[in-house]
């Protein structure tokens, strides 16, 4: 799909060099702060801080791009300067065709007044006329799933009928290019299925979508490439396995540095140590990717500084977004180790890696049977599941299924077994 | 394929009619949510004001004005319209700050809304007004035709001052104390409570530099006494309200796009 659209479609977007400074807050900001200012130096500099710095990019039409970065990385000023919420200080932004911006769920919404008048709102502010909103507005209600509520104000609504309404008007406005910031961590699950299903066809009729989330499997599933943000600037820009596997490596710099004490990294000097941990395929090779299925063993040097009577080994994978997938240790799976000192390696097997695609990493730990901790290292290594031809899945726990067409009105068809993903 | 720099900011007002018509219609609503009187309560407000007043002046001072309350409301719905309308306009930008900061649109259409809202309610009680003057007075002269156009000049006169008001109240909140301020004194300083005619010559040509003096005069004039004031009272506010307008819009449009950075 990525390569179709990037052969024959011309972009629908460009930022050219794009910066946006903000005015800092110690600097004048009332009116006789304002002319005090001016009395003192005449027009002085404004102390500015940068938000963005100097981003380009360009997205063609039916492209995905998904933003990721820190908490104030510049990632929504960056969709507010695109969308045209706000001009870039420096820099130039063009635009072919209409734009929608969804940047936060209910905008444009507001309370006292009715889903019905929220609608027509809603649907204005996003650039359509009011005859076009009568002709949709039958479909933006059934999308909303609104019921009885049409013609109640908004301020009685739940959060997530909030959510349905201003996605079902922006989802009914076709738009050449979608701005999403952090659209589909809200609504319930039944909701968010909806609306990506919603994205999913805004991306095949060719709808440009850049969307903001921190939901790496999110951003996984719908991106075609992927910006990675860092202190306003670009840190990277490409395929989106290879800026959140790139991300996520600095995801672990960063926690190993600006948190050596305490619960996170390594712990140094302590009764015991993990010094090193491999991921290694079947063949002995190391390997940070895997297909679903196939075997895994993680494999921990340690050093124990102290003799251990009762060592116990702990295990924890989490997803890229920080979903605890799975935890256990030696003593839930019935193995009592001999007491242990000096060095030595553990081997974890897993076989087979039963994940859904996506991007995880694991944490390891040594206690001691009352669950006194001895070593902790968080964030010990991170490896990616890939799908094979046979088996792909979305979530995070890959279920082997067998489908069996059993019966069928009229004919009887043969049931064929068929290993397959789950969808 | 048309490129536009930043997209829906630079169409015309005119091709976002829909959108002003429904951000009027959300002005009216939303004051009016909840309340059981409606949009009364906004001709019950000069009404109120024009019977203190007229206690005060006719009771208490003996004003040598024949029919004076329906003489002051003549110049107080104006005056209400203009202090409604700026003190609505003037705040419209940042009152809408969850909008401004999640939506791309035409920033100007929020202080025009609001002073089209404030337009309905003065369209209200001037008909009310038209009503009690054919009642209460032997009809109104040929001249109250007009009162259309007045009534436009001085929706672009009060538009214009709100542009100003609302792009600088963005930045300074000092703004709309100042504009309060203003108000209050521009109130005694507009002929409502009292005809220009008895305002001393030597002073009158002060009154004239203020605009609402010859708007106020000229509903006077076509509504009341059935003549066109001079052209002096005529002409200058009209070029003043131009050149107002002009600068209010082309400041407006000029941080229009970085409005949503100090909402």
């Amino acid at each position: 799909m990525q390569t179709m659209c990037e052969s024959k479609s011309v972009a629908v977007m460009e930022a050219l060099g794009v910066s946006k400074g903000f005015a800092r807050q110690d600097g004048p900001q009332t009116l006789a702060g304002r002319l005090l200012e001016f009395w003192r130096r005449g027009r002085g500099e404004e102390k500015t801080a940068w938000a963005l710095k100097d981003v380009s990019l360009q997205v063609k039409s039916g492209e995905t791009l998904g933003i990721i970065g820190a908490n104030g990385a510049g990632k929504s000023t960056l969709l507010k300067v695109l969308s045209g919420i706000t001009a870039p200080t420096k820099g130039k932004v063009a635009i072919r065709g209409r734009i929608v911006a969804l940047l936060e769920a209910g905008a444009g919404l507001h309370p006292d007044l009715t889903g019905r008048e929220n609608i027509f709102l809603a649907g204005c502010l996003l650039g359509l006329s009011r005859r076009q909103i009568r002709e949709r507005f039958d479909d933006i209600v059934h999308f909303a799933e609104l019921g009885t509520a049409l013609d109640q104000p908004l301020r009685s609504y739940s959060s997530g009928m909030v959510v349905r309404l201003g996605f079902a008007v922006a989802a009914h406005s076709e738009p050449k290019i979608l701005f999403l910031d952090e659209v589909l961590a809200v609504g319930d699950a039944a909701f968010q299925r909806k609306s990506l299903e919603r994205i999913l066809r805004f991306k095949r009729d060719g709808t440009a979508i850049l969307f903001v989330s921190h939901q790496l499997d999110h951003v996984m599933q719908l991106a075609d490439r992927v910006m990675w943000l860092d202190g306003g600037e670009v840190r990277n820009l490409g395929s989106a396995g290879e800026v959140i596997r790139d991300y996520l490596r600095g995801l672990i710099h960063t926690t190993n540095r600006v948190a050596p004490t305490s619960d996170t990294g390594h712990t140094e000097l302590g009764p015991a140590e993990i010094t090193d941990v491999r991921l290694l395929d079947n063949d002995g090779g190391v390997r940070s990717s895997f297909q679903i299925g196939e075997a895994v063993s993680l494999r921990v040097r340690f050093l124990l500084r102290e003799r251990v009577e009762v060592p116990v080994f702990g295990i924890a994978v989490y997803r890229g977004d920080g979903l605890y997938v799975f935890g256990t240790n030696t003593n839930l799976c019935g193995v009592s180790l001999p007491a242990l000192l000096g060095f030595g390696e553990m081997e974890i097997r897993v076989d087979p890696l039963l994940l859904s695609p996506g991007t995880y990493h694991v944490s390891l730990g040594i206690t001691t049977l009352g669950g006194g901790r001895l070593a902790l290292r968080q964030f010990a290594c991170e490896f990616s599941v890939f799908p094979t031809e046979r088996s792909d899945s979305r979530g995070v726990a890959h279920l082997p299924c067998r489908w069996n067409l059993v019966s069928l009105a009229d004919t009887l068809v043969a049931s064929e077994t068929r290993q397959g993903g789950a969808r | 394929m048309n490129v536009q720099d930043n997209a829906t900011n630079r169409i015309s007002v005119f091709h976002q009619r829909d959108l002003l018509w429904v951000l009027v219609q959300k002005e009216l609503k939303v004051r009016y949510k909840r309340v059981s009187f409606g949009i009364l309560w906004a001709v019950f407000n000069p009404l109120l004001q024009m019977l203190v007043l007229a206690v005060v002046f006719v009771s208490i001072l003996h004003i040598p004005i024949p029919g004076y309350p329906l003489f002051l409301l003549t110049g107080l719905l104006p005056w209400t319209f203009l202090s409604l309308g700026i003190a609505a306009g003037t705040t419209s930008v940042v009152d809408n700050g969850p909008v401004v900061r999640k939506v791309a649109f035409s920033r100007i259409l929020l202080p025009i809304a609001a002073v089209l809202g404030s337009l309905v309610h003065f369209l209200i009680s001037i008909g009310l007004l038209v009503l009690g003057l054919l009642f209460f007075r032997p009809g109104l002269p040929l001249t109250a035709l007009l009162l259309p156009i007045v009534m436009a000049c001085q929706f672009f006169f009060v538009l214009a001052v709100t542009l100003l008001t609302s792009g600088l109240y963005v930045r300074f909140r000092d703004t709309r104390f100042i504009v309060d301020a203003i108000l209050m004194v521009g109130f005694y300083a507009t002929p409502v409570l009292y005809p220009l005619r008895l305002v001393p010559e030597n002073w009158r040509w002060l009154l004239i530099l203020n605009p609402m003096t010859s708007f106020v005069e000229t509903y006077r004039g076509i509504l009341w006494d059935g003549v066109i004031p001079q052209q002096t009272i005529l002409i200058l506010p009209l070029l003043f309200t131009c050149a107002l307008l002009a600068t209010g819009i082309f400041l407006f449009r000029k941080q229009e796009f970085t409005i949503a950075d100090y909402v």
